[in-house]
């Protein structure tokens, strides 16, 4: 296989598993540089384009799913390839926790920060169902902008964190949203933003940080209408 | 206090497999996230928001990046679920609630909370990260 295109294709697949722009560009010129090419790599969240000789290549990041494993294991192969340790490049993702113990550790998440922010049990208990409902919501295979699905996702919390209340049990509806927004709050795009800044990369950073206040307005957006749609106010 | 730590790691913990970390990380991110837990509940009523979320943010940096060394892997995969206790979740929640029910004086002061609490973990982010560029490249 073609040395530039499979150190594209990592890149590519590292901004897709939620790795920072500056780990990509460096992934990228890294491998061509351990085979003797230099390279000139600009790479935005959503696009890397190299060159490399008289080549010039392109990917383009549709969508992005947080995935620290497959990370893990990009960089451990960047790293042998560097070596020039390569056994078997494989570019399967295998599925490292099963479905039950997703379902289970978004139901364990919601309901821990329920709990946390000053919520009852039964709080917590209705926070990680919502939390399983908008996680596992039919539209995600559709591929919405985060704008598009923070709104619906925290539109959705909203109007199910009322039902409790209405059907008469004792609960505070604002402990069951602030545990369920905890799914949706942008705190790795933050953390990557700067990252991303302090490395030189502005653009990059620029964008991610205003990603990021975009979907912390779309997740209040989202609840503000929930809310007046119930006249709670 | 205690508790609240308890559920915090537990939270942590569980954000971590939703975000598919590698299992030999778990104990660290565990660790890591103790750590902001307990920096951000002590020390958010004494010295405000702002300066614990830098503190808390600088020294899960510090920690995530001693620890992706020894272990050779990337710094994020201990960093980014541990980040999860020092989100102002609620911040944003009572920001927008106050902004519908046109309470002004607790809608700026909640806002100016949330911002503050995201420019400490931006901030401490930035610190560590110079910090670890003396430290380890020269």
């Amino acid at each position: 296989m073609d040395i530039f295109t499979l150190s594209m294709d990592i890149g590519q697949q590292i901004l897709k598993c939620g790795g920072e722009i500056h780990r990509a560009k460096d992934t990228i010129k890294r491998i061509n540089l351990a085979y003797g090419k230099s390279c000139c790599v600009f790479a935005l969240p959503t696009i890397i384009i190299a060159q490399c000789d008289d080549r010039i290549e392109m990917r383009k990041i549709e969508y992005e799913e947080t995935d620290l494993a497959e990370l893990e294991r990009l960089n451990a192969l960047s790293r042998k390839l560097c070596d020039k340790k390569i056994s078997d490049v494989n570019a399967t993702v295998k599925r490292l926790y099963s479905l039950k113990t997703d379902i289970v550790s978004v139901f364990i998440s919601t309901f821990s920060f329920a709990i946390f922010f000053g919520g009852s049990f039964i709080d917590g208990i209705f926070s990680g169902i919502i939390g399983i409902v908008i996680t596992f919501l039919p539209y995600k295979n559709i591929g919405l902008p985060i704008f598009s699905s923070n709104l619906i996702d925290s539109f959705i919390a909203g109007i199910l964190s009322q039902i409790p209340t209405k059907l008469g049990i004792n609960s505070s509806y604002d402990k069951i949203i602030i545990g369920t927004i905890m799914l949706l709050v942008p705190g790795l795009t933050v953390v990557r933003s700067m990252r991303d800044m302090m490395n030189g990369d502005l653009t990059a950073g620029v964008f991610e940080l205003f990603s990021a206040i975009m979907s912390a307005l779309a997740i209040a957006l989202g609840i503000a209408g929930a809310l007046l749609l119930f006249k709670i106010i | 206090m205690t508790k609240e730590i308890l559920f915090c790691v537990l939270g942590s913990l569980a954000f971590a497999v939703n975000m598919k970390a590698p299992k030999r990380s778990l104990f660290y991110i565990c660790i890591a996230s103790a750590i902001s837990a307990t920096t951000e509940i002590t020390l958010s009523s004494k010295i405000g928001e702002f300066s614990s979320c830098i503190l808390a943010m600088f020294s899960i940096s510090m920690f995530s990046e001693i620890m992706a060394r020894i272990l050779k892997m990337p710094t994020t995969i201990i960093l980014i679920p541990s980040t999860i206790p020092l989100l102002p979740g609620s911040l944003i929640y009572y920001t927008m609630l106050y902004a519908i029910a046109k309470n002004t004086d607790k809608l700026i002061f909640y806002s100016k909370a949330t911002v503050l609490a995201g420019l400490g973990i931006a901030l401490g982010a930035v610190i560590s990260s110079v910090f670890t560029s003396v430290i380890f490249k020269h």
